[in-house]
């Protein structure tokens, strides 16, 4: 991928090519997180009720996570027309110097 | 090496400790400074917390001068001010830092460390029954983090360049160069040390009442039978553990754009003052508005909820009736504790924030509307039918009660991402936060403390000044507050140096000198409750019984004048919750008597 | 953790005792390690958002290929999997004090906090290596038609995606925010780890004065512990991260 003329749609995302092992690695990762936490730092062997208050609170970050991400991603998308090489911006005139492509 | 071990080992040390306090004699320096008595720590958040107030205060009196009087001068200004108030007349500059300094300050220092400091501290080990917080050396250093970081927020205003002025919400990218403003300078520097230390004390602070309230509850005190305070108290911890280190990280993050030429918040910039286009590109000013607003948004209920806690409990002893619904509160209070960190963005629906991925936010924070209602029903049911006593601390609960239906229904608006596209940054929105959350929290704060202060020293506030200071504050948070609902209906921006130049606005003139004058008589009156405080503290009404107000929760069991350890022989067992008024034929009985045979359910 | 059989109806709640049969001090470093987990999760989380909003995101496979003394040969990924061995061992030898604490054996805390305290520097200063070899490393790019070199700081970054140029395949700059991220997550990771080792080393000192001997229990060393396993627990998530995905 790196040798080649890139166009936008393939340079969307770097990771493209490993996108299947992506899920693989976090499900990995969480495992060894979740042996961490439960072998080195004893938790698993701790009352039940203090391994909750501790799991729980950190539900949030499922909704941290998510809202975070789906808001960078919808900056993207709003930035699209700026980017170079993007056929909507060709339609425009010349293009300004990237510093100051973005003021009114 | 096993477990009990460990957990006796402390038990012991807790009473060797203690009993070592009989005999040791504590010199002034111990005593009253670097104090590890959660007592004397709680006099000294609230102490300073008072000062900050009447800072503050005076703040919002200065910026509602040029308010309400745009085209006056006042001499005397510059004779105080100097340069920021240049020919009598408050400087643009420095009225957007005193509007930034009024907003910060009566935010973290006034409503969080004197607020939850004060009385988490103070109610905390007395009301679980513990001879102190778990870890007395830490609840120290979190004072004096708090102090550190007061210094270092107070200076700011005798730098050159003077105090941050971005706003208490310090927005990038006005934040973060500091060639778009004077107060973008070292002051926003000052800001952002300050706040990272106050974050340090407010974590050390929450992690030691989480700590107490779940490992030193009494005998016999399951979490069942806390009083709401308590209960409050520890949801309060809780939001403050877990959101106060996502602004350290937004906060870290500012700094190193500031300084160390990263892009995170910055990106395709124009300085017209230099004529400069700045390399920093990618970065998003929005992600600092998230980071800051998954704080911002559990630190009013940071700020909220103590005053909940503290209302609820001196509704029910001045109503003498239980409260109602004990389980629907905390129940409510704990929804309210998880709804904080799932709505933030309804902060920033006007900002560029994905419109789809505002209606959830929309749907998640109308979703608080539930739990606030359950709330509001219990307080009055609770009232109902009561045999009410008006003291002060009763009538400031009630007025807590007052404000927060006020202030809450205009919530519903706000959090309509429709309708607050036309209400967002107006003054709509401010009449809103001040009553829910500012006026309505200074309401709970006082109500704590005329309720508080004879257990805090031994003496009785001055309860005529109480009334007057009641009325005159809950007419006044009134008359300052409610106009400004119609003024940003209207469309009057927030934060303006000087709205009269709108034509459309010009109608509002007389209004805003109405408001500037009432919020200047409202800060006189507060001025006589911090007389009223210290007088009392040598001259006020001696407390003849332990308990003055017929309380049935343990910090009334301990002597009047408690020592370090707060009760001198054994710590009393609780037998039953704390709202046990008006039962079988008694006015109430304390959570230290064994149910009898005989007695009735509640 | 030892612990007494519990009976079935034991009420954890009802006052006078820890509901969880743990010392305040060690549910206060739990609830800090929770509050922590914030401070990395908004760090992180704010790296995943400026990530999903940029068009081109450099691959970790290109920029994390060196290995101290292998000259210019492609090694993807070897270098940082040797710390993150390294800090994982100096995690079991942590688990191994600890255990040596519950049988109150000097002895043996001694030996295993002085392997993980060795851990921790192994690990700060493979991390120096590493910044100083991103920091210093030029890299060609092309700038406005020019051909430039860049090396990898806050401010700037080499490791964009490729163009052609005059008949040969050359590198852009790329999204400046990788650069600001990863010196800025992994530093504030350095950072604890740095204070991990300090933490540590007073713990050594403690033990070597009999301070835990003479208390009766050697939980201080529980509660670095715990500290320790958290800066490991990070570490999983900075390397998936950044190295990883």
């Amino acid at each position: 991928m790196e040798h080649q003329q890139l166009s936008s749609a393939e340079i969307s995302f770097a990771p493209v090519h490993r996108d299947d092992t992506v899920g693989v690695i976090c499900i990995l990762s969480l495992a060894k997180a979740f042996y961490i936490v439960s072998i080195f730092m004893h938790l698993g062997d701790e009352v039940r009720n203090l391994i909750m208050t501790i799991v729980v609170p950190l539900l949030l970050f499922v909704w941290f996570i998510a809202a975070f991400l789906w808001d960078g991603d919808s900056w993207r998308n709003l930035r699209k027309d700026y980017n170079k090489g993007n056929p909507a911006k060709q339609e425009h005139a010349a293009p300004k110097p990237a510093s100051e492509g973005t003021l009114k | 090496m096993s477990n009990e071990a460990v957990l006796h080992a402390h038990a012991a040390t807790g009473h060797a400790e203690h009993h070592e306090h009989h005999h040791h004699h504590e010199s002034f320096i111990t005593k009253y400074i670097f104090s590890q008595d959660h007592k004397m720590i709680s006099k000294q958040f609230l102490v300073t917390g008072i000062v900050w107030a009447i800072l503050g205060g005076l703040m919002s009196v200065l910026f509602r001068l040029q308010l309400g009087y745009p085209n006056e001068t006042f001499p005397i200004l510059e004779d105080i001010l100097g340069k920021w108030a240049k020919g009598g007349k408050i400087q643009p500059e420095f009225y957007y830092a005193l509007v930034t300094m009024h907003g910060t300050v009566l935010v973290f220092f006034v409503l969080t460390a004197g607020l939850s400091g004060t009385f988490s501290n103070l109610l905390i080990p007395l009301q679980c029954g513990a001879r102190d917080m778990a870890s007395p050396f830490l609840n120290m250093l979190s004072y004096w983090f708090f102090f550190i970081s007061s210094i270092i927020m107070l200076s700011s205003f005798f730098i050159e360049t003077g105090a941050a002025s971005g706003g208490w919400t310090s927005y990038p990218p006005l934040s973060a160069i500091g060639d778009f403003s004077e107060g973008s300078k070292a002051g926003m520097d000052c800001w952002l040390i300050s706040m990272a230390l106050f974050i340090v004390s407010a974590l050390l602070g929450g992690l030691n009442y989480i700590a107490t309230v779940l490992n030193m509850r009494t005998k016999g005190l399951s979490m069942t039978k806390l009083p709401l305070t308590i209960w409050a108290f520890f949801f309060t911890a809780v939001l403050g553990v877990l959101s106060f280190p996502v602004l350290l990280s937004g906060a870290i993050l500012l700094l190193f754009d500031r300084h160390l030429g990263t892009s995170f918040y910055l990106s395709d910039i124009f300085v017209s003052k230099t004529q400069t286009a700045l390399p920093n590109e990618g970065g998003s000013a929005i992600l600092y508005q998230h980071l800051f607003w998954f704080l911002g948004h559990p630190e009013v209920y940071i700020i909220l909820l103590p005053a909940m806690g503290m209302a609820s409990e001196i509704i029910s002893t001045n109503s003498r009736k239980p409260i109602f619904g004990y389980m629907a509160m905390v129940g409510s209070l704990f929804a309210i504790c998880i709804l904080a960190f799932l709505v933030w963005a309804h902060h920033m629906f006007v900002t560029g924030l994905n419109p789809f991925l505002g209606a959830f936010f929309v749907l998640l924070t109308l979703l608080i509307a539930v739990p606030s209602a359950i709330k509001v029903f219990n307080w009055l049911t609770t009232l109902w039918k009561g045999n009410i006593r008006f003291t002060p601390a009763m009538l400031f609960a009630i007025g807590f009660v007052s404000l927060f239906i006020s202030g809450g229904l205009t919530g519903i608006y706000l959090g309509n991402s429709a309708l607050d596209y036309q209400l967002h940054d107006t003054y709509f929105v401010v009449a809103h936060f001040h009553i829910v959350m500012g006026v309505a929290s200074m309401f709970g704060m006082f109500a704590g403390i005329y309720h508080w202060y004879p257990k805090m020293f031994g003496r009785h506030l001055n309860h005529t000044l109480g009334y007057i200071h009641f009325w005159v504050t809950i007419c006044g948070a009134y008359l300052i507050f409610w106009p400004m609902h119609y003024q940003g209906l209207a469309g009057a921006p927030r934060r303006y140096y000087d709205i009269s130049n709108w034509h459309f606005l010009k109608g509002f003139d007389g209004l805003n000198q109405f408001i500037s004058t009432v919020a200047l008589i409202v800060f006189a009156t507060q001025l006589l409750f911090v007389f009223n405080y210290f007088f009392s503290m040598y001259k006020g009404r001696r407390l003849t019984t332990k308990n003055p107000w017929g309380s049935t929760t343990l910090e009334w069991t301990t002597p009047i004048n408690p020592g370090h350890g707060n009760w001198p022989g054994e710590i009393p067992e609780v037998h039953r919750w704390a709202y046990d008024y008006s039962k079988d034929g008694r006015d109430f009985i304390p959570q230290t008597e064994p149910i009898g045979a005989e007695e009735s359910h509640h | 953790m030892a612990q007494t059989a519990v009976p079935q109806e034991y009420k954890w709640w009802s006052g006078g005792k820890s509901p969880f049969n743990v010392s305040y001090g060690k549910l206060m470093m739990w609830y800090f390690l929770m509050s922590d987990a914030f401070t990395f999760g908004a760090f992180l989380i704010s790296y995943g958002t400026i990530r999903f909003s940029q068009e081109y995101w450099p691959n970790p496979n290109h920029v994390f290929n060196a290995f101290p003394g292998a000259g210019h040969a492609d090694l993807p990924l070897a270098f940082v999997s040797l710390m993150t061995f390294i800090l994982i061992i100096s995690s079991v030898t942590m688990v191994l004090a600890v255990h040596a604490g519950h049988n109150m054996d000097k002895k043996g805390v001694q030996k295993y906090m002085l392997w993980t305290i060795l851990g921790g520097i192994a690990f700060l200063s493979c991390q120096a290596w590493e910044w100083t070899h991103l920091l210093t490393g030029y890299h060609e790019v092309l700038i406005d038609g020019k051909l430039t070199t860049l090396n990898t700081t806050v401010s700037h970054n080499p490791w964009g995606a490729h163009v052609e140029y005059n008949g040969q395949h050359v590198g852009t700059p790329g999204p400046v925010a990788f650069g600001g991220y990863f010196f800025g997550i992994t530093g504030f990771h350095g950072f604890h780890v740095f204070s991990g080792v300090v933490i540590n080393i007073i713990m050594y000192i403690m033990t070597t004065k009999d301070v835990f001997h003479n208390r009766g229990h050697y939980e201080m060393i529980e509660k670095a512990g715990l500290y320790w396993h958290f800066v490991d627990l990070v570490w999983v998530f900075v390397f998936l991260c950044f190295y990883l995905i």
